[in-house]
C-alpha cells in the first residue's frame, strides 16, 4: 500500500514536471523512489537503510565534539560566560529547566536525554546539507527515537509510581491507546517531517533547471528549519509525556 | 530473524531498530557524561557561589542595617539626655535663682523691719529727751515769770496737757 502511495506521488510529480518543462524527465521518478526506497546496504549480515551510516558519523561527531570540549573548552570556563561557552551553557540550562518544569525530580535523568535527542535530530538532519541521507529519512531511525523515548516515559512513570501504580493506570483502556500511540505519533511526525523536506530537496536537485540557487533557498525551509524546529518539538513532547506519566 | 527483517512494511527492520537505540544510547551516556553534567556542575557551582556571596552580601546589609539602627537609637538617646540636661539644668538655675530672690527679699524686709524699728526707737529716745528739756526749760521759765517755786509734779502736768494738745493739732 505504501509502495502504491510513494508511485503514485511520484507519477504525479513526474506529470507536473512535464507539464511545467514539456520533457521527459525519467529520473525525478526516480529520484523520488529513491528517497524514498533507497537501495539497502550491507552491514555485517544484514542489509541496512543507508541512513544509519549518517547517524554513526553523527554520533562519531558529536562524542569527538563533546570529548574536545569536555578537554579543552570547559576546563577553561570563565565566571562570567562568552561567546562558545555562553552558547553551550544557554543550550543546557533551556534544556535542564524545561525538563526540572516538566518533570521534578526526573530531570537529571530527562535532561540529558531531551538535550541528546535534539542535538541527534539537528545534526542528523542537516547532515543533509552536506550530500548525505538523512538520519531520519530511514523509518527505523525514528521508530528507535520513538521507542527509546517511551522508554524514557516508562521508566519515570514507573520511578514515580512504582508498577503497580503503573499498571492501574491501564484500567482505563483509553490510557493505554493513548500510551501506546506515543511511540508511533513522535516516529511518525519525526519521519513525515524529514523526508518530506528531503524529498523536496531531492526534486530540486533532480531538475536541472532548478538545481541552481533555489536548493539553497528551499534547503532554508527543508532542511534547517525543519532540524531545529523538529529537535525542538520532539524535546518538548517528550518532557510533556514524561510530565504526564510522573504526575 | 529473516521474517523480522523482510516482512514488515515501510522497510521497517526491527535489528536496524535496535542499532540505532544502542547507538543513541551510547550517544545520551557520552553526552550526559562528557558535555552536559560537567556543564551543568559548573553552572551549579557558580549558581552556588552567587548565592553564598548574595548571602553574605545581605547578612552585611542586615548588619548595617542593625548597626545604622543602632547608632539612630544611641543618637536619640544621646539627644534625650541632653534635652533633659538642659531642662533640668534649666530648672534648678530657675529654683536657684527663686531662691536667691525670695532670700534677698527676705533680707530686705528685715532690713527694713530693723530700719523702722530703730526709727521707732530713735523717735521715742528723742521724743523723751525733747519732753525732758521742755519740761526743764519751761520749769525755769515758770519761775523766772511767777518767782516762786513751781514743784515738779505741776510742771510735769503742765507740761502733759500742753503735749497732749499738740498731739491733738497734729
Amino acid at each position: 500500500m505504501f509502495e502504491a502511495l510513494s508511485s503514485k506521488f511520484t507519477d504525479f510529480w513526474v506529470e507536473q514536471y512535464r507539464d511545467a518543462f514539456g520533457g521527459g524527465m525519467s529520473s525525478l521518478g526516480d529520484a523520488v523512489r529513491e528517497a524514498i526506497n533507497p537501495e539497502l546496504v550491507k552491514l555485517g549480515a544484514i542489509e541496512v537503510d543507508p541512513a544509519i551510516f549518517t547517524a554513526f558519523g553523527v554520533t562519531v561527531v558529536i562524542i569527538l565534539a563533546a570529548l574536545i570540549i569536555r578537554i579543552l573548552v570547559i576546563p577553561r570556563f570563565k565566571k562570567y560566560p562568552r561567546g562558545l561557552q555562553l552558547m553551550l551553557e544557554s543550550i543546557v540550562s533551556y534544556f535542564d529547566k524545561s525538563a526540572e518544569h516538566a518533570v521534578h525530580r526526573h530531570a537529571s535523568f530527562v535532561g540529558p536525554y531531551t538535550f541528546t535527542a535534539a542535538l541527534f535530530i539537528s545534526l542528523g538532519t542537516l547532515a543533509e546539507l552536506l550530500g548525505l541521507r538523512p538520519s531520519f529519512a530511514s523509518v527505523n531511525t525514528c521508530f528507535a527515537m520513538g521507542l527509546t523515548t517511551f522508554l524514557v516515559i516508562n521508566i519515570c512513570g514507573i520511578g514515580e509510581k512504582k508498577i503497580g501504580g503503573r499498571l492501574k493506570r491501564y484500567l482505563n483502556p483509553i490510557h493505554l491507546i493513548t500510551d501506546l500511540s506515543v511511540p508511533l505519533s513522535l516516529s511518525l511526525r519525526l519521519f513525515g517531517a524529514i523526508l518530506s523536506g528531503f524529498i523536496i530537496a531531492e526534486l530540486l536537485y533532480a531538475v536541472i533547471a532548478l538545481s541552481f540557487v533555489l536548493p539553497a533557498a528551499a534547503a532554508v525551509i527543508t532542511t534547517i528549519v525543519h532540524a531545529f524546529l523538529q529537535a525542538y518539538l520532539f524535546a518538548t513532547l517528550t518532557n510533556i509525556f514524561v510530565g504526564e506519566a510522573v504526575e | 530473524m529473516r521474517i523480522l527483517i523482510s516482512a514488515l512494511p515501510l522497510n521497517l527492520n526491527i535489528i536496524e531498530i535496535l542499532i540505532h537505540m544502542f547507538n543513541l544510547a551510547v550517544l545520551i551516556v557520552a553526552v550526559r557524561f562528557l558535555l552536559y553534567k560537567p556543564i551543568k556542575k559548573f553552572m551549579e557551582k557558580r549558581a552556588a557561589e552567587y548565592r553564598t556571596a548574595d548571602e553574605e552580601t545581605r547578612k552585611k546589609l542586615q548588619e548595617a542595617e542593625e548597626f545604622n539602627e543602632n547608632s539612630k537609637k544611641l543618637l536619640d538617646e544621646a539627644r534625650r539626655e541632653a534635652v533633659s540636661i538642659a531642662d533640668s539644668t534649666s530648672a534648678s538655675a530657675r529654683e536657684q535663682a527663686d531662691e536667691i530672690v525670695t532670700e534677698a527679699k527676705e533680707k530686705a524686709e528685715g532690713i527694713l523691719e530693723r530700719a523702722y524699728e530703730d526709727i521707732r526707737l530713735k523717735t521715742e529716745e528723742e521724743t523723751r529727751g525733747l519732753k525732758h528739756a521742755i519740761s526743764e526749760l519751761a520749769v525755769t521759765l515758770a519761775s523766772e515769770i511767777l518767782e516762786k517755786e513751781v514743784t515738779a509734779e505741776d510742771n510735769d502736768k503742765a507740761i502733759d496737757d500742753i503735749l497732749n494738745k499738740w498731739e491733738h493739732r497734729s
